[in-house]
């Protein structure tokens, strides 16, 4: 590189001083003078733009690899302990934007999608409502994933509840968490695991709408969510979760749940029948006439949740959570 | 793939089912059974084949939707839009099926593998399970969830009963809450 950039000065030098002696470039001079101010520039530029080697400056080779890994989902050289430091040093954009896009389209199973199909259900005038719940549970939900939720789910710890090292979002950021991605940042895996923290509580208004108070609802989901929900994704979600079978060699129940069966439908639904038996029965639910007050809201709902969100959020785990992981 | 499949599936078998036992299929069956399908499929979607997905999809259609007819007026619950009948049904209906059609074919997470660094799944066993008694593990991964989920809402739930109370006055229900716990209304109606 050296070289050629001496290489180069030497040439335009040449050049400029054949165009000073002789009198047929006169014409030409100052534009070879511009030309060689252009080159300088760009020299001192190119210089500027290239980053410091690293310490242990990768061979082509291990180059390669570290873009197969970048295809393959797999440790680049940084990653893995004997080879050299990789050159791709920060996350991977496509698996970035992809992480994005699937949490936005997960958010959207909440907001508008569930809030709408269950305003869509209940009668007009609860239909606001439903939607002030399910506002409410998605702000306060992000409030208590910032402070604690996700260190308690993903950061290590016991089997049954993870530490407090991501506490305050704290460290979380730009780089992969290797335990769950090798090409994903850490901050864009946070808020789309937070979007399934958010449909969890939200499920289960759809058993209490019409009857409980809102202020009952803010209560409940901020404690149901350190007693219920994240002890159930770390256990088995968590790289040392009790029931995560595919990560956690030493998992006590070798289970497996993909996009949280266990994890957002079965603690929501569960919770959801004990929560409607402790408020009992609506006073006038006899007479519910189960016409929707607007079917385009459960056509939101299917939209959102049908084609976009739920379809791709496995593709997302698929890439991120499950990819197969190369020996390393 | 397989999500698309069992949600098709599910959305088709449930109303087809309202079809024969009502006479009529409804448009909120379709929804339901969809949302159906994509609950029982959540589990199970990057574990399993296409033929897999299409029988979780007919089971998706077929159980829910006889906890929801069936089971809420026999148990005589009030869940009023369905939260239990497909989510908590449907999740463990997911969670047991995915212990039956799980492959390693589909995910080499579930391989075993021989390399020196073993695989996780490997290592604890999973692998050497899946395709013959994973439903074991499954089984008691859904025990552990609902116990907790069961225990936890109950405790929490009296707990906020006593405290603040959960439930409205039945006038206030009457009037419905919009007006009353949030001072508007979505629909003027009359």
């Amino acid at each position: 590189m050296r070289l050629s950039r001496l290489l180069l000065s030497v040439i335009a030098g040449a050049i400029f001083l054949a165009a000073r002696k002789s009198r047929a470039y006169k014409r030409l001079r100052v534009r070879m003078r511009l030309l060689l101010l252009v080159g300088t520039i760009a020299l001192l530029c190119s210089a500027h733009a290239q980053t410091p080697p690293l310490s242990a400056s990768p061979a082509l080779e291990q180059r390669v690899a570290d873009l197969e890994a970048y295809i393959n989902n797999s440790p680049r050289g940084a990653d893995t302990k004997s080879a050299t430091a990789s050159n791709i040093a920060g996350p991977g954009p496509s698996y970035n934007a992809w992480m994005m896009t699937c949490a936005a389209l997960v958010l959207f199973m909440t907001l508008p999608g569930l809030a709408l199909f269950y305003g869509g259900l209940v009668r007009a005038k609860n239909v606001l409502s439903v939607l002030a719940q399910c506002l409410g549970i998605a702000g306060l939900v992000t409030i208590v994933w910032w402070v604690v939720g996700y260190s308690l789910v993903f950061s290590r710890g016991s089997p049954f509840i993870g530490g407090l090292k991501f506490a305050f979002l704290h460290g979380v950021d730009a780089r992969p968490n290797s335990d769950y991605s090798y090409w994903a940042s850490q901050d864009v895996f946070a808020m789309y695991q937070l979007m399934f923290a958010i449909i969890a509580p939200a499920l289960i208004i759809g058993a209490v709408a019409e009857r409980v108070k809102f202020a009952a609802v803010l209560v409940f989901v901020g404690v149901w969510m350190f007693a219920v929900y994240f002890p159930i994704a770390h256990m088995v979600w968590g790289i040392d979760g009790w029931m995560n079978g595919v990560w956690n060699a030493n998992s006590r129940i070798t289970a497996i749940d993909f996009a949280g069966g266990t994890v957002v439908h079965m603690s929501s639904g569960w919770s959801a029948l004990v929560l409607c038996i402790l408020l009992g029965t609506g006073s006038d639910s006899g007479k519910k006439s189960w016409l929707p007050t607007a079917w385009s809201f459960v056509w939101s709902e299917r939209v959102c949740s049908g084609s976009g969100g739920m379809v791709l959020t496995p593709a997302a785990r698929l890439r991120q959570m499950e990819s197969p992981r190369t020996p390393l | 793939m397989t999500t698309t499949l069992a949600t098709a599936v599910a959305s088709f078998t449930w109303a087809m089912l309202e079809y024969m036992l009502r006479g009529k299929p409804s448009v909120l069956g379709f929804c339901s059974g969809a949302v159906a399908g994509l609950v029982v499929i959540t589990p199970a979607c990057g574990y399993i084949a296409a033929t897999g997905a299409v029988i979780i999809g007919i089971a998706a259609g077929i159980l829910p939707f006889f906890a929801c007819t069936k089971l809420k007026s026999w148990l005589g619950y009030d869940d009023a839009l369905e939260t239990f009948g497909i989510h908590a049904v449907g999740g463990t209906l997911g969670a047991f099926l995915t212990g039956i059609f799980a492959t390693a074919s589909v995910n080499p997470n579930l391989s075993l593998s021989t390399g020196a660094p073993l695989n996780p799944a490997t290592q604890n066993g999973l692998a050497r399970i899946v395709g013959h008694t994973l439903w074991i593990e499954q089984l008691k991964a859904i025990v552990v969830t609902i116990v907790v989920a069961v225990v936890g809402t109950a405790v929490i739930g009296a707990l906020v009963r006593g405290a603040i109370g959960l439930r409205i006055p039945p006038e206030i229900e009457r009037q419905g809450l919009d007006i009353n716990q949030h001072g508007e209304e979505g629909y003027i109606t009359s």
